[in-house]
């Protein structure tokens, strides 16, 4: 029955409880009750008449339970005015940023120890990348292991790379990105450094008085044959 | 169906901005929500703060929703994850019994009720809860046989106005009336009650 345009205006909320009008007059009725406060509290006691009839009601009733959500969500919307971007939908896995404000939420912690560990992750990486690099990108010919252990600071600061030109050039350790390496040469730098580096860091911890400086950078140079 | 036709103008108006348009939306549905959730919690205070929850994000999240489903159908489906993420997170499983195995989980069905997870009520609230029903009950059962009638074939068997029209023997018109009077009747005793607490 939806097309009863003479219902009395008393009827009408009863009605549209029961979706019993045209479109037209649920929107006047819906209308009225923006501006209705006590046409609202209405509307849900006749909601709650039939609810109680069908036990559909909890246990326990909250008579201010609607005004409770819509304070909170009052407070949201100007907590979302105030950091319009950090709030988001939370059902969606970036909105988990919103349990950073909730009361007792497990997610309190997960932003931080997030960025806690990302951070150091980045931090290892930075430091034994070059490092890596240095070993694994080392040109298969021309490795000369040094030849004294304890070698002066001067020396020890820079590592000697020679091209097949025979042009020497000294470059900080971590500088050696744009070689090429293959599995083969790798192998034989691994056979002839391994040994060199426990024995030059037994040796420069214990009888060298420069044990503050790096054993890698400063331990072989390499030259044209 | 014709009742979600108010639903449908109260969310097109709640997305529109209108604050007072999901109020109602939230006034219409608390309770169904919060009966809802109070099958997974024991805690009442868990199952009020979930409840705000679920409405809270249903408010967040409406611009999403295109009204494919009924907006209860949508309400509900919010309600259920939001209590089963956090019983998860909380490691609470022993409260509830599966939720994904229980019958219902996906749809409005109405799902079995659990003794044990029935005795959380707060006495203040459990008192009220007793005391609506009984005055709503008595208030029907004082009312005129027309008017209970009209009211019970409606709230209780679901029956459209047409069709009491045609079980009662009257005009559409007249359904209307006695619906609407005996809501008022029950109405007059039921407001005094909830103002007063």
């Amino acid at each position: 029955m939806l097309n009863t345009p003479l219902i009395p205006k008393d009827e009408r909320l009863s009605a549209v409880i029961d979706g019993e009008v045209s479109e037209k007059v649920v929107a006047e009725t819906i209308e009225d009750l923006m501006h209705d406060p006590i046409g609202r509290a209405r509307f849900e006691r006749y909601g709650m008449i039939g609810q109680v009839m069908r036990a559909e009601m909890s246990d326990f009733v909250v008579p201010d339970l609607s005004s409770r959500i819509m304070a909170r969500i009052e407070a949201e919307n100007t907590m979302r005015t105030a950091v319009p971007d950090a709030i988001v939908d939370d059902s969606k896995p970036a909105g988990k940023l919103v349990r950073l404000f909730g009361r007792g939420q497990p997610g309190r912690w997960q932003l931080p120890i997030g960025v806690a560990l990302v951070a150091s992750v980045l931090m290892v990486a930075f430091v034994l990348l070059p490092v890596m690099k240095q070993v694994s990108d080392v040109p298969a010919s021309g490795i000369q292991a040094a030849s004294t252990p304890a070698l002066t600071a001067d020396s020890q600061q820079v590592v000697q790379v020679s091209a097949a030109s025979d042009q020497s050039v000294s470059m900080p350790g971590w500088a050696f990105g744009g070689y090429s390496s293959d599995q083969p040469a790798r192998a034989r730098i691994d056979f002839y450094l391994d040994p060199y580096f426990m024995t030059h860091f037994e040796q420069t911890a214990h009888g060298s008085q420069v044990g503050s400086v790096m054993p890698g950078v400063r331990l072989a140079s390499f030259q044209t044959r | 169906m014709a009742q979600e036709l108010t639903d449908k103008v109260l969310v097109q108006r709640a997305q529109a901005g209108e604050q007072a348009a999901f109020e109602l939306l939230v006034r219409k549905y608390q309770h169904k929500i919060l009966r809802l959730i109070s099958r997974f919690v024991r805690d009442p205070d868990d199952a009020l703060d979930l409840t705000q929850e679920t409405f809270i994000k249903a408010y967040r999240a409406l611009d999403t929703f295109r009204g494919d489903s009924a907006f209860y159908t949508w309400l509900y489906r919010i309600a259920i994850n939001t209590a089963k993420n956090q019983l998860s997170s909380n490691g609470r499983y022993g409260y509830i019994w599966s939720l994904n195995s229980s019958p219902g989980f996906e749809s409005e069905e109405p799902m079995p009720e659990p003794e044990a997870l029935r005795d959380h009520a707060t006495p203040e609230n459990a008192v009220l809860t007793d005391e609506l029903e009984a005055v709503i009950r008595k208030a029907i059962a004082a009312l005129p046989e027309d008017l209970r009638t009209a009211l019970t074939l409606r709230e209780l068997e679901g029956l459209s106005y047409e069709e009491i029209a045609q079980v009662m023997g009257c005009p559409i018109g007249t359904v209307r009336s006695r619906i609407f009077r005996a809501r008022e009747a029950v109405d007059k005793r039921l407001k005094p009650l909830i103002d007063n607490k």
